[in-house]
């Protein structure tokens, strides 16, 4: 037995459904982020995986510095994504995302 | 034989830490669930031949991300112990496009990995040249990133920097 | 002897005689090598805290430990058994997987760091792992413990650990920006992530030491100091004990931690300040290398010297802590981003502009350079800015 490219694929994509059940589930503003750093590291997965498995020469890595992006976007997202959650909280006392309706007024 | 038992391994770690996260009721144990999902994908990483991203995974999630989801949640729970109880909704729903997305992925996973299995690019990649005798992967890594992806490479970091005063401006106390 | 043959023959004492190819034999081997690395941590931290009382007790003009054994050598061991025979209390509003899970994720990194430090030439077997991506692996380690912190902090369901705890938790993010610049120091100028490679692109001299190097004169000096500072806050010793400050926190993160979760922070403590003065013998103090190059440094002498100089940056480190005073919680923000952390961009930038002017003495780099001149033209146009000064400085 061995693993191979669509191992790591289900894998992933597993990763990436949970992920989605989160975020359709939770009303939570960091629960939801958290879903979100959930699916970014599925899509790692995948990126690194692909690039083992098709590409023959380990020296050219696009995956693997793709993934690097993705890290780098999710600090990113998380660094913005919370100072948001906690201004919101800050100023409205309220942290569940279907509570921040002030525009529906 | 190793590889076949670390992955399942691993592959238990991430699923049930994932559930986890995505169904537990209190917070603070999604957040370190959350770790134990993002240390394990680092592990996959390792066993994918990248050291180098798995060790920046840990550094970025595990050491940045991670403590700046578990500061939010004690800011966001008034520090004191006011226990945030999670609730999930619509779970129907949800479980519903979960299931589908799932087997959207798996569906093209499995097809397109054996469709693909065979079919490896056959062009010699010019990058090679720059290559030669290069052993590691850290250096293949950096040689790489400041070469063929120098451009990204800048734009991530004045990514970066708009990030830094973008969170600095929307977390900042009104004077 | 290395420490690999050292397993085996622990392994072979044990009834047998593992063959190196087998998957479940390197298992074995590796339990053994985390074992030994174990016996090690404790037994330091054992010495490391007598030490460290007598020294105090010395600075304080006071005698320190004296009854337990000669001269109060078993006072720690005692201590030890005194706290694991405590009660193991858990607060009745305590988170309590959280409360049980943090002192782990506090040892864990304190022990893990071990993996890649060479206790001596690797050459003779000295180090469990020598890891290609070593100084990246101490950094991402050594984060970890933030979560472990913040979470113990968190559990424990009271104020004064919970500001403890995010109190540490600031001081540990802040000091680790400045630390990762100045790791970024000794690694250009060895172009090599590996702890041993950087220790062999030091030179025979210690005035060649990257600490003391004079060809890079001002940067590497000031990058060793912000290291030594950024080491203090790390392992939260004094002027930087703000997390478990006394007379304000009580005990900072860990006031409700008792008996053996208690000793386990105070291992993880004491074990991170001697890995860390080991990471800086390493990176800036020439590793296992005498000082001259006549004084005899291979094999088991390489231990000799490590330990040397870990033991007199670890008596550096129990001096300024039994003689400075606290700082307040503001000036230490302040100092790690207003200062250190522009000190730190500094010499990045400087030793970064320096090596890639100056031809690097390394045969390498030379290749390197080689085989991009043989490339064609169009990959040498869009081969990065600062390939221009490299071969402009070069020819």
């Amino acid at each position: 037995m061995e693993i191979g490219l669509s191992h790591y694929l289900i894998l992933s994509g597993l990763l990436f459904a949970i992920g989605i059940y989160g975020i359709l589930t939770r009303r939570n503003a960091i629960a939801l982020l958290m879903c979100v750093e959930l699916m970014l590291n599925a899509v790692n997965i995948n990126l690194v995986a692909i690039n083992r498995f098709l590409q023959p020469d380990w020296r050219i890595m696009t995956g693997q510095i793709f993934a690097a992006f993705v890290i780098v976007l999710a600090a990113a997202e998380a660094c913005v994504g919370f100072a948001l959650v906690i201004a919101i909280y800050r100023n409205l006392n309220r942290i569940n995302v279907d509570e921040i309706n002030l525009l529906k007024w | 034989m190793g590889e076949v038992i670390a992955f399942y391994i691993l592959a238990l770690i991430i699923v049930l830490g994932a559930l986890a996260v995505v169904t537990g009721r209190n917070l603070f144990h999604c957040g370190l669930s959350l770790a134990a999902v993002l240390l394990a994908v680092a592990g996959l990483f390792i066993l994918n031949g990248a050291e180098f991203l798995a060790w920046v995974q840990v550094l970025i999630y595990v050491g940045a991300v991670l403590v700046i989801i578990l500061y939010a949640i004690m800011l966001s729970e008034n520090i004191t112990g006011e226990r945030i109880l999670l609730i999930s909704q619509n779970r129907g729903v949800g479980f519903a496009a979960a299931t589908l997305v799932f087997a959207l992925i798996a569906f093209l996973g499995i097809s397109l990995s054996g469709l693909l299995a065979g079919h490896t690019s056959s062009v010699k990649d010019p990058v090679l040249a720059l290559l030669e005798g290069a052993d590691s992967n850290v250096i293949v890594f950096g040689t790489l990133l400041l070469t063929r992806y120098i451009l990204p490479f800048e734009f991530a970091s004045v990514f970066l920097v708009i990030a830094l005063i973008g969170a600095l401006v929307i977390a900042r106390t009104a004077e | 002897m290395t420490l690999t043959e050292i397993s085996r023959a622990i392994a072979r004492f044990l009834g047998f005689d593992p063959p190196t190819d087998q998957a479940a034999a390197q298992v074995i081997l590796a339990l053994i090598d985390a074992l030994l690395i174990f016996g090690f941590l404790m037994l330091g931290v054992l010495v490391l805290i007598y030490v460290f009382r007598k020294i105090v007790g010395f600075i304080q003009a006071r005698l320190g430990p004296r009854y337990t054994g000669p001269r109060g050598i078993l006072q720690t061991l005692a201590d030890a058994l005194k706290l694991l025979r405590k009660e193991d209390i858990i607060p009745r509003a305590a988170d309590r997987i959280a409360f049980n899970l943090a002192p782990l994720m506090v040892f864990l990194p304190a022990y893990l760091v071990y993996i890649v430090i060479p206790f001596g030439d690797p050459e003779t077997g000295l180090v469990v792992r020598d890891l290609n991506v070593g100084v990246l692996y101490l950094l991402s380690i050594s984060s970890v413990t933030v979560i472990g912190i913040v979470t113990a902090g968190w559990a424990s369901a009271n104020k004064w650990s919970l500001l403890g705890g995010m109190r540490s938790g600031a001081q540990l993010i802040s000091y680790e920006v400045p630390m990762t610049l100045v790791f970024a120091v000794p690694v250009l100028l060895a172009g090599s992530l590996r702890l041993s490679d950087i220790v062999r692109a030091q030179g025979e001299f210690f005035w060649q030491w990257n600490a003391f190097r004079l060809d890079f004169f001002p940067f590497t000096l000031l990058a060793f100091i912000t290291f030594l500072i950024c080491a203090l806050a790390e392992t939260n010793q004094t002027p930087f004990d703000l997390p478990e400050a006394e007379s304000e926190l009580v005990a900072g993160f860990h006031v409700e931690y008792s008996g053996f979760k208690f000793a386990i922070f105070f291992l993880a403590e004491f074990g991170n300040t001697i890995a860390i003065s080991a990471i800086a013998t390493h990176l800036f103090l020439g590793g296992w290398k005498a000082p001259f190059p006549f004084l005899p440094d291979s094999g088991f002498w390489s231990l000799g010297w490590f330990f040397f100089k870990v033991s007199l940056l670890v008596l550096l480190i129990i001096w300024i802590r039994g003689t400075l005073l606290r700082v307040r919680i503001d000036q230490v923000m302040e100092l790690g981003w207003k200062v250190l952390l522009p000190i730190g961009l500094i010499c990045v930038t400087g030793v970064g502009l320096l090596v890639s002017i100056r031809p690097s003495p390394t045969e390498q780099a030379k290749q390197k350079v080689a085989v991009v001149s043989e490339c064609p033209v169009s990959l040498q146009k869009d081969d990065g800015p600062f390939r221009w000064c490299r071969t402009h400085g070069r020819t």
